[in-house]
């Protein structure tokens, strides 16, 4: 099931204490996570928790929180300059906002002359385009497509699951932390295909790096296991993640989603991955996969998230097969 | 069940629709409230003076200032600062309740609705006055 939104809300006066209720009313998908005072603002007496800080840490808090919208929700006329830094803010990471559609203004007769679109008393802004049906009918291609993938490919699964098992020790299934969509963590499954003390291993050989910025990538890692070399140059390593889209933590198209250490030093706009389900495949895996530099990869990810449509989509499954199917590009 | 309690309260309506006007009046009626009318801000300001109502219900939207305004008049008013104020609205945004609130309303209730929700939300401010701002929604879940 779609975990719960969680909710932002920069303002800590009486509007942030009623809009807080109000999204809380409305529906129990949605909750109010946390508030951020303006400056100068007053702290409302009745509001449900204090504040995390002030609207000048969005930013730091969007880093390191789950924040699927923010509100803002002043109480007074904002500083417009903190005010415009804070929207950047949000359109940056590609995180969702929504501004009050009364633009604090007192109005008793005139009202928003299009109703449905301040279904809450907020305009509701999205840095990507919207696309509601393409966006439906990717969720649905990812069940229906993992889930027909996982019975056909069962055999082939199967065979692999047996081969890392007997050629070495430890578990058939590795699953690593990465970073899902705003930051929810999860477990990506993969075979595994190195030794099992492979992370203990990793401090040793971060100097010889092959990768350019926060990635890590090495060639001829010796840590993979022979049996593991071979699944990953066809990528059958990665089929399990069939399961996580199925799960909804991944889709078959999107950015890879990223170890959290190197999520940990993403610049803002990087963090924009962020905004999307992380997939299997995506522009840079079809692009030569690891002879492409971390910074044009990153903008590769940003090319694909703010032109996205299901078209795009279905061309980039297509091109992946081939890159799979012939083992170009992987290590 | 508890007509008999209340039985003796008297409301003060301030609605410019006469349909709507007199829907609420009937419905209070039938509850045992003692019902008072006005259609515009200056005949509910006559109506305030003594003896002033327990409840005013005030539509957002009338013809000669606003249900802001009409809350500001009687909250100014010394003999009315008791009054408990039920303000209607076509839209019950966060917004709309934050000016209610601060221009001394008691709770906001959201256009259309029941009879019966109208007469909880008058009985419970009627319980627990002084109210904090409440609106339908929250009254018909406890």
């Amino acid at each position: 099931m779609r975990p719960i939104d969680r909710i932002l809300v920069v303002g800590a006066g009486p509007l942030a204490r009623l809009t807080e209720r109000g999204i809380h009313e409305r529906t129990k998908r949605r909750a109010v996570v946390g508030h951020l005072r303006l400056r100068n603002e007053k702290i409302d007496a009745r509001l449900a928790m204090p504040p995390l800080g002030t609207i000048q840490d969005l930013e730091t808090i969007l880093n390191h929180h789950v924040v699927d919208e923010v509100y803002f929700a002043p109480s007074s006329p904002p500083d417009p300059i903190d005010m415009q830094r804070a929207i950047g803010t949000c359109e940056r990471l590609g995180i969702p906002f929504a501004m009050p559609a009364c633009g604090g203004y007192r109005l008793a007769r005139a009202a928003v002359a299009d109703r449905s679109a301040a279904p809450d008393g907020y305009f509701h802004y999205l840095s990507v385009r919207r696309k509601p049906l393409q966006r439906a009918l990717k969720r649905l291609l990812d069940i229906v497509a993992s889930g027909a993938a996982l019975v056909v490919l069962a055999p082939l699964l199967l065979l692999a699951a047996l081969a890392v098992k007997v050629s070495s020790r430890g578990p058939v299934l590795f699953g690593q932390e990465r970073v899902g969509m705003r930051g929810r963590t999860f477990h990506m499954l993969k075979f595994r295909s190195m030794v099992s003390n492979a992370e203990a291993l990793k401090a040793g050989l971060l100097e010889q790096n092959e990768r350019s910025g926060p990635a890590f990538k090495l060639r001829n890692d010796p840590r993979v296991t022979r049996v593991g070399r071979f699944l990953r140059k066809y990528s059958i390593d990665e089929l399990p993640q069939l399961v996580n889209v199925l799960r909804g933590e991944m889709s078959l198209v999107g950015p890879r989603p990223a170890l959290p250490q190197e999520v940990a030093q993403y610049a803002a706009w990087q963090r924009r991955r962020l905004s999307v389900r992380p997939g299997l495949t995506c522009l840079w895996q079809v692009s030569g996969r690891d002879a492409v530099s971390f910074a044009s990869w990153m903008v590769l990810d940003m090319r694909y998230i703010d032109h996205w449509s299901l078209a795009q989509d279905l061309g980039l499954l297509l091109r992946t097969v081939p890159v799979v199917m012939t083992g170009r590009g992987a290590s | 069940m508890e007509d008999t309690v209340r039985a003796g309260h008297v409301v003060l309506v301030v609605e410019d629709d006469p349909a709507v006007q007199g829907a609420i009046q009937r419905g209070l009626e039938q509850r045992e409230f003692t019902v008072r009318t006005a259609f515009d801000c200056r005949k509910a300001m006559l109506q305030l003076e003594a003896p002033p109502p327990d409840v005013v219900c005030i539509d957002l939207c009338l013809p000669d200032q606003s249900g802001y305004e009409l809350c500001e008049s009687i909250r100014q008013t010394p003999s009315c600062s008791d009054v408990l104020i039920v303000v209607m609205g076509d839209d019950a945004f966060p917004e709309h309740m934050v000016h209610a609130e601060m221009a001394g309303a008691n709770a906001f209730l959201k256009k259309p609705f029941l009879m019966d929700t109208l007469a909880q939300c008058i009985e419970s401010l009627l319980d627990r006055a002084p109210a904090s701002l409440v609106n339908a929604r929250q009254l018909r879940m406890p």
